[in-house]
């Protein structure tokens, strides 16, 4: 993204154009056709993202269907209030931020430390295998993986439940305990993304010159003193870009995982702001309040990666933009 | 990564091998947890109902046979269906959504006037969203209730990557596209006889990205569509997933199957592996570019 700013000067068949001043005219003289290529992404992007930001609008509204967008009194703050007033709200937002939290501490350093130790296999075929093979649940629906996750801990003929109990231990109902379907969630979100997300760790760790090894090993350095001064130093940059990602999605909380999970026994502690926008603004057609909600979650959200830009730049890093 | 390696050998201590042979368990370990739960549902799919429901099985089969498989594909028009939506569905989309993004690439590629303004429209859409409820009163107004390109449309552009393939093509060397200007070839021409094909690698990967999210995507369909026989496959999963025993019923004798033959467990196992199967068997087509195409739009994103 750093090319917002210096967009003007890379330009590609530069130096015609480099004296004069490219205005509206001469852009369209020699970029017409480029303009029609942008022209059909650009009217995906107003219609099927514009409109719908603009559509939030109805958390200002007292929306009915038949008013619409355009036709429904406005009702000021009044959706926002109601929202505030609402516990069920609070413990959605709560939840969210506890189950992202929690997947910041522990899944996002997982596929970095995967990466390290993976990086530390001598055998290239070794890792090529373990390394294909840690993708395949990253391709698979989270459908899938909670039919897999049910025969393995059904509470009724599970495979592991089955292994516990004949070992005399009394295992929980995972999946209606409060107690323990949030560290279920963490568990299978580092299960799913471990291989995959540790693609770009591996990019880089390769990227790394070889030289920066010897001279170090030279200097006596252990295996684990290079890791810590040269690999993971050099790994700092995506390690940032990405916890930027993570830290503007903390309000996400997963809900493609969590909906496919989740049920009314463990609402208290694993409802999410996205799965109680569902159940508020379209099963209960309530759309105001599940568009204030969305508000609310879209505002924080993007103030939360500003700020983590900022944080990241402020830190010598290269942020996203 | 050879050198690397005999670098690091020659310095290896006792306590690196006590660590180097943890490491490979682990690894291995990791890679068998990954494996085992697909083989093991493979074989209740695969082994002789009456075997296995007295004593279990554990990853070998029990008595073979495949009815379900015959069932599920030709008898039970529930799931053919479902495969049917999904195939449709992902292929459209896939398609729309790399050809939209490559060329909003492409334009924003080049220092066109109102290029900074272009990227922040799209960098834009990853700070902020509508979000849920107002994009399905969106597809309600444009009359897509119901309708497979209601799971189609929403979510064939990212800004993601658009990025990716914009990074991917400020790459391309540009004496190319200047030899076939010459020529008298317009950006147009340029773009599909040359900057398409020398992109393959972040094609492919945000080929295979889109794919995988609408292959793999059950929420949309409970979201737009109310009739049934329009859901998309992994939408079919769930509803199985949340309804065991009704799955007999349906699957079975109102199609006409023999219930004798499938219980739950091997109908869920069965049509698990048939959404699971397509997508393992594509994604060694996408593999040799996509760990390339994800470095790039990673790190010079």
């Amino acid at each position: 993204m750093s090319c917002m700013k210096t967009a003007e000067n890379v330009c590609s068949t530069g130096i015609r154009i480099k004296d004069k001043k490219l205005t509206w005219k001469r852009s369209w003289q020699k970029y017409k056709y480029l303009y029609f290529l942008i022209l059909p992404g650009l009217v995906y992007l107003i219609i099927f993202r514009y409109i719908p930001m603009y559509g939030l609008a109805i958390a200002f509204q007292d929306f009915t269907v038949f008013g619409g967008v355009f036709g429904s009194p406005f009702a000021g703050l009044k959706n926002f209030k109601t929202l505030m007033s609402n516990t069920l709200f609070w413990q959605a937002f709560v939840n969210t931020i506890r189950i992202s939290g929690l997947k910041l501490i522990f899944a996002f350093p997982a596929p970095i430390v995967f990466a390290l130790l993976l990086n530390e296999i001598f055998h290239p075929k070794y890792r090529r295998v373990v390394q294909t093979i840690s993708y395949l649940p990253h391709f698979v629906s989270w459908v899938v993986l909670a039919g897999l996750l049910d025969v393995f801990i059904n509470s009724s003929n599970g495979v592991l439940i089955m292994l516990l109990k004949s070992l005399k231990f009394n295992p929980p109902n995972i999946m209606t305990s409060n107690t323990w379907f949030v560290p279920m969630l963490i568990v299978t979100d580092i299960y799913k993304n471990v291989g995959y997300s540790s693609i770009v760790y591996l990019a880089a760790i390769s990227s790394i010159d070889l030289g920066l090894y010897e001279s170090a090993v030279i200097d006596g350095a252990s295996r684990f003193r290079q890791v810590w001064h040269i690999t993971i130093p050099s790994m700092l940059p995506i390690i940032c870009i990405l916890l930027i990602f993570n830290l503007g999605n903390i309000l996400d909380g997963g809900f493609s995982q969590i909906f496919v999970l989740y049920n009314s026994l463990v609402y208290r502690t694993a409802d999410i702001i996205d799965t109680y926008v569902y159940r508020v603004g379209i099963v209960s057609s309530d759309y105001s309040i599940g568009a204030a909600a969305q508000f609310f979650k879209s505002l924080i959200g993007m103030f939360l990666i500003i700020g983590a830009n900022y944080t990241v730049r402020l830190f010598d890093q290269k942020g996203l933009w | 990564m050879n050198c690397n390696m005999k670098i690091k050998r020659r310095y290896t201590t006792f306590p690196g091998m006590v660590f180097d042979i943890f490491n490979y368990a682990f690894f291995l370990a990791i890679t068998l947890s990954f494996l085992l739960p697909f083989i093991h549902i493979a074989m209740y799919s695969i082994s002789d109902i009456t075997n296995y429901s007295r004593s279990g099985l554990f990853l070998y089969p029990r008595g073979l046979d495949f009815y379900i498989y015959r069932a599920a594909l030709f008898n039970s028009s529930r799931v053919l269906q479902a495969f049917g939506v999904s195939v449709y569905v992902t292929f459209f989309g896939t398609i729309i959504g790399v050809l939209l993004s490559s060329m909003l690439a492409y334009g924003i590629s080049k220092p066109l006037k109102g290029q900074n303004f272009l990227v922040f429209i799209i960098f834009f859409t990853m700070l902020f969203n509508g979000g849920m409820v107002p994009t399905w009163l969106l597809i309600r107004s444009l009359n897509l209730l119901d309708s497979v390109w209601a799971l189609i449309l929403p979510g064939v552009m990212s800004a993601f990557n658009v990025f990716l393939l914009r990074n991917f093509m400020k790459m391309l060397p540009e004496g190319i596209e200047e030899s076939v200007m010459m020529d008298g070839g317009s950006y147009v021409v340029i773009f599909f006889r040359i900057v398409l094909p020398l992109s393959k690698p972040a094609i492919a990967t945000v080929a295979l990205m889109t794919l995988v999210g609408y292959w793999n995507d059950y929420f949309s369909s409970i979201l737009y569509i109310y009739d049934k026989t329009k859901w998309s496959l992994a939408t079919l999963i769930r509803d199985m997933l949340s309804r065991m025993d009704l799955t007999i019923m349906e699957g079975g004798q109102v199609v006409g199957l023999d219930v004798n033959r499938i219980d739950s467990v091997k109908m869920r196992s069965a049509t698990i592996l048939i959404a699971v199967i397509p997508v393992i068997m594509i994604y060694p087509f996408f593999q040799k570019y996509f760990e390339k195409g994800i470095m790039i739009g990673a790190i010079k994103g």
